[in-house]
């Protein structure tokens, strides 16, 4: 092969490779090693609305980041950039989702994606792949959004039908030796119903909290976790008595923790009442809690229903349940993710361990202080 | 002694709630029912009754704002806030007297708040 057949070889292939990247949906960008501006694909300039030959304003590519956003990009090109105090960052999984300013002045959200090039003499540098994901972030938002407005509008009328529960109570109290007794059964059954309803409609709202990251933790008091999860078990004793399941408990001496009573409560309620929803007649269900070196490791473990690998897997996911969960017990899945988050929330883990029709263990490590 | 409050909430079935469920399980006289964070500042003002009920959010403007106002206006009575979504609001630790029931715990945190205070 002559030296201008090569060439002619070399020109195909270039032409063949910037064709491919310009048809598709991600623009790229190529950086030298100290961050400078080499040159962007045509994909990388029409998404941005700019002709060809564009190059980024002086001050470099960060000036075109939305100022809320500008912290995430100069944390994701530390990382890219390995810094030691950082986690690295990982090329094939990695992303971090930011909005630019376009040439009509208009901010878009992209997700940005990084490979080092350093290793390679050839090139070197970095690449940075961009893929307009405005329409994903923008339906997030939205549903979201929707998820607290319905959350928050339902609340009302709850709380409304408790006070009014609580006034026909007294009321009929008075004449309670007159009633029939599907009368008061009858006001309990309603009670119990909007006390689920109001669970149900808080989940709601902490778990559209959490997809959108304003998910705060009100109030950080020194816990006995020990009374606690003994209010907990007895609270849940009629529930575990209607299915009939045995709960108990072990709980070795140990240090308080720093947490929100209220959020810890109600991650040790849900767990407890997973359990005993998900035991077997005649089951039994045990909470345990060790002190450990990384703060409190408490198990809930039960004899119950079990899961497979794949129902594990999908177990944070909101509003997932598996069909084995639908038969066996009314919930909505959203308690077990709004559990994680809490836990999470509180700097500490949350994992399972389940085997079909043996039971299932739950175990939460809570740090003694939350980050 | 009889036991006097206002009930400031913008959702009418909330505040009739909250005025029956004094009215018929405490005996507490419901002197006015404001429905806004202005009604709730003139009321309060005007009818200075023992205890006042709040809620923090009542738009337009936000009870916490009406508190401010009352308190400067002179007004000295415990305030109970109630809150319909933990954790949301400001500082507001500059605020006296103040008492907070959420809405989820309902009447039932009411009652404690009454006994507390022996009505």
């Amino acid at each position: 092969m002559t030296n201008s057949e090569l060439r002619a070889g070399d020109h195909n292939a270039r032409y063949l490779y910037e064709t491919a990247l310009g048809a598709l949906p991600t623009g790229v960008i190529h950086l030298s090693a100290d961050g400078a501006f080499l040159g962007a694909t045509s994909a990388m300039e029409r998404m941005l609305g700019h002709p060809s030959g564009w190059e980024p304003p002086e001050g470099g590519l960060l000036e075109l980041v939305h100022p809320d956003d500008q912290e995430v990009g100069v944390a994701a090109l530390a990382r890219l950039a390995g810094n030691p105090a950082l986690e690295p960052w990982d090329s094939t999984t990695d992303s971090a989702d930011l909005r630019v300013r376009n040439a009509d002045g208009d901010y878009r959200w992209l997700e940005a994606r990084g490979t080092d090039l350093r290793q390679d003499p050839q090139v070197t540098g970095y690449l940075v792949s961009f893929t307009d994901v405005t329409s994903r972030v923008e339906a997030t938002q939205y549903r979201s959004q929707f998820f607290r407005t319905a959350a928050h509008e339902l609340r009302a009328p709850v709380a409304t039908m408790l006070g009014r529960l609580d006034i026909l109570e007294a009321t009929l109290e008075k004449v309670k030796a007159d009633l029939p007794t599907t009368v008061p059964a009858t006001v309990e059954h309603l009670r119990s119903s909007a006390l689920r309803m109001q669970r149900l409609v808080g989940d709601l709202m902490d778990s559209a909290r959490m997809d959108s990251g304003e998910f705060n933790l009100v109030r950080r008091d020194n816990v006995d976790l020990a009374a606690l999860i003994t209010k907990e078990v007895a609270d849940l004793a009629v529930e575990a008595a209607e299915r009939n399941v045995t709960i108990t408990k072990r709980v070795t001496p140990g240090p308080k923790v720093t947490v929100d009573p209220v959020r810890i409560g109600q991650v040790i309620a849900n767990l407890l009442s997973n359990a005993c929803r998900y035991g077997k007649n005649g089951g039994a269900v045990m909470v345990t809690a060790d002190p450990t070196r990384d703060g409190w490791c408490i198990r809930f473990v039960d004899t119950g229903i079990g899961m497979d690998a794949e129902t594990v897997a999908r177990l944070g996911e909101p509003l997932f349940r598996s069909e084995r969960a639908k038969e066996h017990a009314v919930g909505t899945g959203l308690g077990f993710a709004v559990t994680k988050g809490i836990v999470e929330a509180h700097g500490g883990t949350l994992t399972v361990e389940s085997e079909l029709d043996r039971g299932t263990t739950v175990t939460v490590l809570l740090p003694y202080e939350a980050d | 002694m009889t036991v006097s409050v206002v009930i400031c909430d913008d959702d009418p079935q909330i505040r009739d709630m909250w005025a029956d469920w004094l009215e018929l399980l405490r005996d507490i006289d419901v002197v006015g029912r404001a429905a806004s964070g202005e009604e709730a500042i003139s009321f309060i003002l005007e009818k200075q009754p023992t205890f006042a009920m709040v809620d923090r959010s009542m738009p337009p403007g936000d009870g916490i704002t009406a508190i401010r106002a009352v308190r400067a206006g002179g007004y000295r009575g415990p305030i109970v806030v109630v809150s319909g979504e933990d954790g949301e609001g400001a500082d507001e630790s500059d605020l006296t007297d103040v008492h907070y029931v959420s809405k989820a715990s309902g009447p039932s945190a009411l009652a404690t708040f009454l006994d507390g205070m022996g009505w």
